[in-house]
């Protein structure tokens, strides 16, 4: 590591300058007494050296350190052996040459006002610094000197001073920090490395960025189990964090009959990088999951859990319960699940019933209770006998829980969504929830432009599902009394089904229908809700045979049987709102090729929209293609990061002897300028390269999609 | 040595790995452009309650024209529309004017490149509130120039007009934005006010892209100025 030292110098002279006050403070405590003072004296020494370039005499000791040190100077008497006089000279020369670049630039400073590009970088590298502080203090309280990291925090102010007026400085060197970006990144890369307690992700791109302070600062594993709900919830009605529900999701799915359930052991990588993956609210793939690495991660993330998952005050209660017979038990148990927060009871409730079915399985399985309970009694941290009193009477304790697998808010509507009012409403409540943790996230302070268009996407959605909504409750007022509503809503699934197959045509051909219908206010969303109805609505049908129509005003509600004629239903209900179809023209659409490739005949809108789920089809594949390179490029980088930081404490143990390394500099340097520069244009042609790329998977898309028009069109 | 060699190998690795993700992730940068995706503009509307920003959207994206009154919340709307002869897409955002949504609105105000501020020309306290609209979105953009249309609507109840054109044109003057009135009614000028803050956005861009000869430079400056502010 020490081979970058120089050269992060002469981007911070505050940063080397900074620790190395520290370090010198470090050994004036080694040798001991009044360490405190002279080391105060120094950082204002340092200070003032900054500004007005006085005396060098402390830059000896200042050369003597760089971050790999750190170790060193655990053990004192190593620090004093090293020949802290004789290495400095090469830093020593750099650090002058900088200060002598200040001194030039200082005069100027005030004049120009900063640019906010540079105060842009100014804040990354402010937060990098940050980190590495951060490290640094945690190991300092490891030795356990508190004095010390009082100092720190002074040190910490002036150098922010310090960096802040070095940065200013640094804009009269633009041209040359342009050119040197590219190793600062480089350099931000390495520091990163270091920190291995946190979540590794990349840190120079702008989503990434993000989405690491994201994880960092809102975690979602080893908080409270409400809080993890809210920053990472399924947004349906369950109230279970994301994690959970993928994980009994996936068990559920692939588990119930798989001999490894609750058994074997995970591949730790995956496990680690699927646990990163929710921290950073990335999405997951089927690729991820296996099933050892689900078991383990709900047992991980329950275990996790600050607090017990039964609550401090009702755990004792029941265990408690163990005393009693069983008439009584059950209804206790009962009535104190009952108390249990909402979010408590839900992952509760879901796991117990999750782990009765798999004890159901147990001859596809093998896993017997005594094996589930191994499992998963020390995360639950509850005792056995609870834990199987559960799991058998699952059904009795929590008879309101069904699992089912979560469907998460459509990223689009399809053109064929559904049309019932039911399921418009369940799909908007999702995407409000949705809306309301982005917008959460956004107040947080964590925007970027990803999160936006996510912003923009979600409120688009939600926008069209109220006025669907609108329009199929204002045609459900039209035609039937409140009573009479699943009938219509049966009959309008059939009617959607066989819409989409033969219908579509006409549909097509009357899009002003949807438009009459959509001039309404909103009513209750709940269908079984006595629905107001108007005797002003304006509503005329183009060419439809609409048979209830001239019977509006005089409805009667309470024997709708007698105005209503289902025999027929394809021809006179027609309420798809097929507006949409043109809207989505970028966005995923389920296709049914089957229906596609049944009809007899196409209208130019036909086609279009054929082209166009097609296209979207494409481009689907496209993404979660794209997406799965992502991730497995994320993996990968998790892996280097790993190995260097091994290689890093290798090395670490191999540096002490320095001059070794100072003697190949000013080789290593120029093979690293050579690097730096090979690297540059190395980016420059992989840009370009993603660029072709681009083009030409666009261009396949069309072609394919051409092919499989034609394909169509003769079949038809 | 060799080490310092084959890390810096594996850092151009990690550093490469690493700009792959974001661009690729990056919306409208990489995968938009190429991909015969139409521009996308944003438009917002802005406005105190009531004075048709809804009636407005609705009449430019459905045509029709709502009467009964309900109070928006946030919505969202996509259009493909030609723009002197060119195909664009056009976000609209069509926001609360009531203060209780004050905070959703700051998220969306970020991400918008072009703004109509509407006030009702019968209701002279909308038209006082443009002023704090106009600031609440400079502060928000810290831009001078930001795309941005004053719009006076309902001219078709002109009988009951309280709000005197000059005093209209005087503070688009003030601003240096067009004035334009409309009726969402009578869809008189629904159309141009779009277009033209469409016209605007696009002018805009394409200053700024080639002020910032290079799109990563111009991306900066603009996520920055958000961080900031």
């Amino acid at each position: 590591m020490d081979f970058e030292s120089p050269d992060v110098e002469k981007d911070f002279p505050g940063l080397y300058a900074s620790e190395s006050g520290r370090k010198s403070n470090e050994s004036d405590f080694s040798d001991g007494a009044e360490h405190e003072k002279p080391s105060k004296k120094d950082l204002l020494g340092r200070r003032k050296d900054k500004k007005e370039k006085k005396d060098r005499g402390y830059a000896a000791l200042e050369g003597e350190s760089s971050p790999e040190e750190d170790t060193d100077t655990k053990s004192p008497s190593k620090t004093k052996k090293t020949k802290s006089f004789k290495f400095p000279t090469k830093s020593k020369e750099k650090r002058e040459k900088s200060r002598d670049k200040e001194k030039v630039l200082d005069d100027a400073v005030k004049q120009k006002e900063l640019s906010e590009k540079e105060k842009k970088k100014e804040k990354e590298r402010e937060k990098e610094r940050e980190k590495e502080r951060e490290k640094e203090k945690k190991e300092k309280e490891k030795k356990g000197k508190l004095k010390d990291k009082d100092k720190e925090k002074e040190e910490k102010a002036k150098f922010k001073l310090e960096s802040k007026e070095k940065l200013k400085d640094d804009k009269k060197e633009k041209v040359k920090d342009k050119e040197k970006e590219k190793v600062k990144e480089k350099d931000k890369d390495k520091k990163d490395k270091k920190l291995t307690k946190m979540p590794s992700t990349v840190t120079s791109g702008v989503p990434f960025e993000e989405i690491f302070t994201l994880g960092v600062a809102l975690p979602i594993f080893g908080v409270p189990l409400q809080q993890s709900v809210e920053r990472s919830r399924c947004h349906d009605d369950t109230g279970l964090p994301l994690v959970v529900r993928h994980s009994i999701d996936y068990l559920q799915a692939h588990g119930l009959k798989c001999p490894q359930i609750y058994r074997a052991e995970p591949d730790k990588i995956k496990l680690q990088q699927l646990r990163k993956l929710y921290t950073d609210r990335g999405p997951t793939f089927p690729y991820h999951w296996d099933v050892p690495v689900a078991c383990a991660m709900l047992k991980s993330f329950i275990s996790e859990l600050p607090e017990s998952i039964l609550t401090q005050e009702l755990h004792g209660q029941l265990e408690q319960t163990t005393a009693m017979s069983e008439p009584q038990r059950e209804a206790s148990v009962r009535s104190i699940l009952a108390r249990l927060p909402a979010v408590n009871h839900s992952l509760l409730g879901w796991l117990v019933k999750h782990l009765e079915e798999v004890l159901a399985n147990e001859t596809a399985n093998h896993a017997n209770m005594s094996t589930i309970l191994t499992f998963m009694c020390p995360a639950l941290n509850i005792t056995h006998n609870l834990l199987s009193y559960f799991i058998t009477k699952a059904d009795k304790l929590f008879p309101d829980i069904r699992l089912t697998k979560y469907v998460p808010p459509l990223l689009s509507i399809p053109a064929d969504f559904p049309e019932t009012a039911s399921e418009i409403s369940e799909e908007l409540r999702k995407q409000e929830s949705l809306l309301n943790q982005i917008h959460a996230e956004m107040h947080a302070g964590f925007i970027t432009g990803a999160r936006d268009q996510q912003l923009w996407e979600a409120q688009r959605i939600v926008t069209q599902l109220k006025r669907k909504l609108r329009s199929v409750q204002k045609s459900v007022e039209l035609n039937t009394a409140p009573i009479h509503q699943p009938s219509v809503e049966e009959k309008l699934e059939e009617e959607n089904a066989r819409n989409s197959c033969n219908e579509q045509s006409e549909e097509l051909d009357k899009p002003q229908l949807t438009d009459a219908f959509l001039e309404v206010k909103e009513s209750p969303a709940d269908p079984t809700f006595p629905v107001e109805f108007e005797d002003n609505f304006d509503f005329k049908p183009p060419e439809t045979n609409f048979e209830f129509k001239p019977e509006d005003d005089k409805f009667d509600f309470k024997t709708p049987e007698s105005s209503f004629d289902f025999k027929t239903p394809d021809d006179k209900f027609n309420f798809k709102p097929d507006e949409d179809g043109f809207d989505f023209k970028h966005e995923p659409v389920d296709i049914e090729p089957e229906s596609i490739v049944e009809k007899p005949k196409f209208t130019e809108k036909e086609l279009q929209v054929l082209r166009l789920q097609l296209e979207n089809a494409e481009y689907q594949q496209l993404k979660s293609l794209l997406q799965a390179k992502i991730n497995s490029e994320q993996f990968e980088i998790v892996k280097l990061r790993s190995h260097v930081t091994l290689k890093n404490k290798q090395e670490g143990n191999t540096q002490n002897n320095k001059e070794n390394k100072d003697i190949n500099t000013p080789e290593e340097q120029e093979l690293k300028q050579k690097l730096i520069k090979e690297n540059a244009m190395l980016e420059q042609k992989r840009i370009n390269l993603i660029n072709q790329i681009f083009q030409e998977r666009v261009a396949c898309i069309q072609l394919k999609i051409e092919l499989a028009m034609k394909e169509i069109l003769t079949k038809s | 040595m060799e080490l310092n060699v084959s890390e810096l190998f594996m850092l151009r690795k990690i550093y490469m790995g690493g700009m792959m993700c974001p661009r690729l992730l990056a919306p409208g940068a990489m995968s938009k452009k190429p991909a015969t995706q139409p521009t996308l503009h944003k438009v917002i509307m802005v406005g105190s309650g009531g004075v048709g920003k809804s009636a407005l959207t609705l009449q430019f994206m459905y045509d029709e024209f709502v009467e009964d009154y309900e109070p928006t919340k946030a919505d969202s709307y996509r259009k493909k529309v030609v723009l002197d002869g060119e195909e664009v897409q056009i976000d609209i955002l069509d926001t609360a004017g009531q203060e209780d949504y004050a905070a959703i609105r700051d998220n969306y105000f970020r991400s918008g490149e072009g703004f109509l501020c509407v006030f009702s020309i019968t209701e002279p306290e909308s038209f006082d509130a443009t002023q704090e609209f106009r600031e609440q979105i400079l502060r928000v953009k810290n831009d001078e120039n930001i795309p941005f249309l004053l719009v006076g609507n309902k001219s078709d109840l002109g009988d009951k007009r309280r709000v005197p054109l000059d005093a209209c044109r005087e503070r688009a003057a003030a601003w240096r934005v067009p004035y334009v009135e409309t009726s969402a009614k009578t869809r008189e000028n629904v159309d141009k006010v779009f277009f033209d803050l469409m016209r605007e956005i696009r002018s805009r861009k394409s200053d700024d892209s080639r002020a910032t000869n290079g799109d990563v430079k111009g991306k900066r400056r603009r996520r920055m100025k958000c961080a900031i502010l």
